[in-house]
C-alpha cells in the first residue's frame, strides 16, 4: 500500500514533465533549406553562435519579422525566416506553424470559425452558389472610413513609411 | 472587348439612370441594334467596376456565410482599410470582412471587396500576417485583375444590366414563371455573368497576377507601418499542412504552390531589409480575434 502510495505520488509528479514535454513536441518541425548562421538576437549583426547545416531538422519557437527563432541541438538562436522551410503534416484547425505555439501559451484563446466544416468554401459551394443580396446589404454597413482608419493607425502606432523601392509589374 | 464593354456600360447606364422598377421595360433588342453601331468604348468605368464587384460579392456571399463577430469586422476593416489607403486606388469604397468557414482562403471583388476566411485567420498569431493577406487582395484589385479578366472572356457575350441581378423582378419566384423574350434574355445574360464568376474563382487569375500582387502586397504592408515578412510567414503556415487536405484544395487550385511565391518574394524582402522596422502586432491581433 505504501510503494502504491509512493508510486501515485511519483506520477502525478511526473505528469506536469509529460505536458511540458509534450508541448515541446508540438513545435512545428522544420528544416533548414541552406548552411545557416544562427544569431543570439533577430538582428543581421547579432553575434553568431553556431552554425547549421542544410537539411537539418530543427523545431521553430517562434517569429519576429524575419526572423525564426529555433532550436538545433546544441544551438538554439535565431535564424532567417526564408532559410527555414517547415515539414509538412496533417491539418490541425488553428494549430498549424507559430501560431500553434500562440495558441498553447494564450489562454482562454479559442478558434473563431463556428461552422464545423461539413460545408466548406471549395469549388462546388463558389459553382453552386447563388446572390445573397441580404449579406451584400449587410456587408455594406461593415465597411468603415478613412477617418476611422488614420485613427485605428494612430492608437496602434502604425506609422506610415515610405518605401523607396518600386515595383512594376513586370519584374 | 470591345462590344461587350459597350453594352455594359449604356445597359448600365439605363440601369443606373432609371430606378430598378424600371428594369423589366427595357428593351434589350434596341440595345442589340445600337450596340452594333457604336465605337469602342474602352475599359470599364469605376460605375460599371463598382456595380460588377457588388454582383460577384453577392455571389461569394451566397457560397458562405459572413461571420458574426461585429467586433471581428471592424478590426479586419480597420487593419484592411489602413493598408488600402496607402495605394494608387485609396478612395475606393474598400470593405473587408470575414466569412465563416474552416477552409482556408481569401478573396477580391472588383470595386474593392476583400473576404478572407475564418479558417484562414485561425492559423496568424500576428496582425501583420493579416495586413499581408489584405495588401495581397487590395493589390488584385489595385491592378484590376479580376476586371481586366471579365473584360478579356469573349464567351460573356452581351455583358449587360449587371444591375438587373439586383432586381426584385430577378429575384421573384413569380417572375421566374416568365416567358416572354425580354425576360428570358435578361436572365440569360444575367446568368452568364453569375457563370462568369463561379469560373473566375474556381480557376484562379494567371499566376503571373498573384506574383505581381504578392510584390504589390509586400510594398502596402510595408508603407503601412507592418513588418514585411506576413505575407511570408502565412506562406510558410502553408507549407506547414498536408498539401492534399480539403481546407487548402480551393486555394492551391487557384494560386501557385506557397514554395514558388516564397522563392519569388525573397529578392523582393531582401530589398525591404530584414531588420525588423514594422510591427507584427501580435497582442492586438490576439486581442481582437477571439
Amino acid at each position: 500500500m505504501f510503494v502504491v502510495k509512493h508510486l501515485l505520488c511519483l506520477l502525478l509528479m511526473m505528469l506536469p514533465m509529460l505536458s511540458l514535454a509534450s508541448e515541446s513536441l508540438q513545435r512545428p518541425k522544420a528544416r533548414l533549406i541552406q548552411d545557416t548562421e544562427v544569431r543570439e538576437k533577430p538582428q543581421i549583426r547579432a553575434a553568431v553562435l553556431g552554425s547549421v547545416d542544410a537539411d537539418t531538422e530543427i523545431a521553430v519557437r517562434d517569429r519576429v519579422g524575419g526572423w525564426y527563432q529555433i532550436e538545433a541541438v546544441p544551438l538554439a538562436g535565431w535564424v532567417q525566416l526564408l532559410s527555414v522551410r517547415f515539414e509538412s503534416s496533417a491539418y490541425r484547425p488553428g494549430r498549424m506553424g507559430v501560431s500553434s505555439l500562440w495558441k498553447s501559451v494564450t489562454k482562454g484563446h479559442s478558434d473563431i470559425t463556428v461552422t464545423t466544416g461539413v460545408r466548406g468554401l471549395g469549388e462546388k459551394e463558389i459553382r453552386q452558389a447563388s446572390i445573397n443580396p441580404e449579406a451584400l446589404r449587410q456587408l455594406q454597413t461593415i465597411a468603415i472610413t478613412p477617418d476611422t482608419a488614420r485613427e485605428f493607425a494612430r492608437q496602434a502606432h502604425l506609422k506610415p513609411r515610405s518605401v523607396d523601392y518600386e515595383v512594376s509589374e513586370n519584374d | 472587348m470591345t462590344k461587350l464593354s459597350l453594352f455594359l456600360s449604356l445597359c448600365l447606364t439605363v440601369a443606373l439612370v432609371g430606378c430598378k422598377a424600371t428594369v423589366q421595360n427595357f428593351d434589350i433588342g434596341r440595345l442589340v441594334n445600337v450596340g452594333k453601331q457604336l465605337a469602342d468604348q474602352g475599359p470599364m468605368t469605376l460605375e460599371q467596376e463598382l456595380e460588377l464587384g457588388d454582383q460577384m460579392t453577392a455571389l461569394m456571399l451566397g457560397a458562405a456565410p459572413l461571420h458574426r463577430d461585429q467586433k471581428l469586422q471592424r478590426y479586419v476593416n480597420q487593419v484592411g482599410m489602413w493598408v488600402a489607403m496607402q495605394s494608387d486606388r485609396a478612395d475606393l469604397p474598400w470593405t473587408f470582412a470575414v466569412i465563416d468557414s474552416s477552409d482556408l482562403n481569401a478573396f477580391a471583388m472588383p470595386g474593392g471587396y476583400v473576404l478572407v476566411t475564418s479558417g484562414l485567420l485561425d492559423n496568424m498569431s500576428s496582425e501583420s500576417e493579416l495586413a499581408g493577406v489584405l495588401a495581397h487582395e487590395i493589390a488584385h484589385v489595385v491592378m484590376r485583375h479580376h476586371v481586366r479578366e471579365i473584360e478579356r472572356q469573349k464567351s460573356i457575350g452581351l455583358l449587360s444590366d449587371v444591375a438587373f441581378l439586383a432586381s426584385d423582378t430577378y429575384h421573384s419566384n413569380a417572375e421566374k414563371k416568365r416567358t416572354d423574350t425580354d425576360y428570358l434574355k435578361k436572365r440569360e445574360i444575367a446568368e452568364t455573368l453569375l457563370s462568369a464568376t463561379h469560373e473566375l474563382y474556381t480557376k484562379g487569375l494567371h499566376k503571373d497576377d498573384e506574383f505581381a500582387a504578392d510584390r504589390l502586397g509586400l510594398l502596402l504592408s510595408s508603407r503601412a507601418g507592418y513588418d514585411s515578412y506576413g505575407l511570408a510567414a502565412v506562406m510558410q503556415t502553408l507549407t506547414a499542412v498536408d498539401p492534399g487536405d480539403s481546407h487548402l484544395a480551393l486555394l492551391f487550385t487557384t494560386h501557385p504552390p506557397p514554395e514558388e511565391r516564397l522563392q519569388a518574394m525573397q529578392s523582393h524582402l531582401e530589398k525591404l531589409g530584414s531588420e525588423f522596422s514594422g510591427q507584427m502586432g501580435r497582442q492586438r491581433f490576439l486581442a481582437n480575434i477571439r
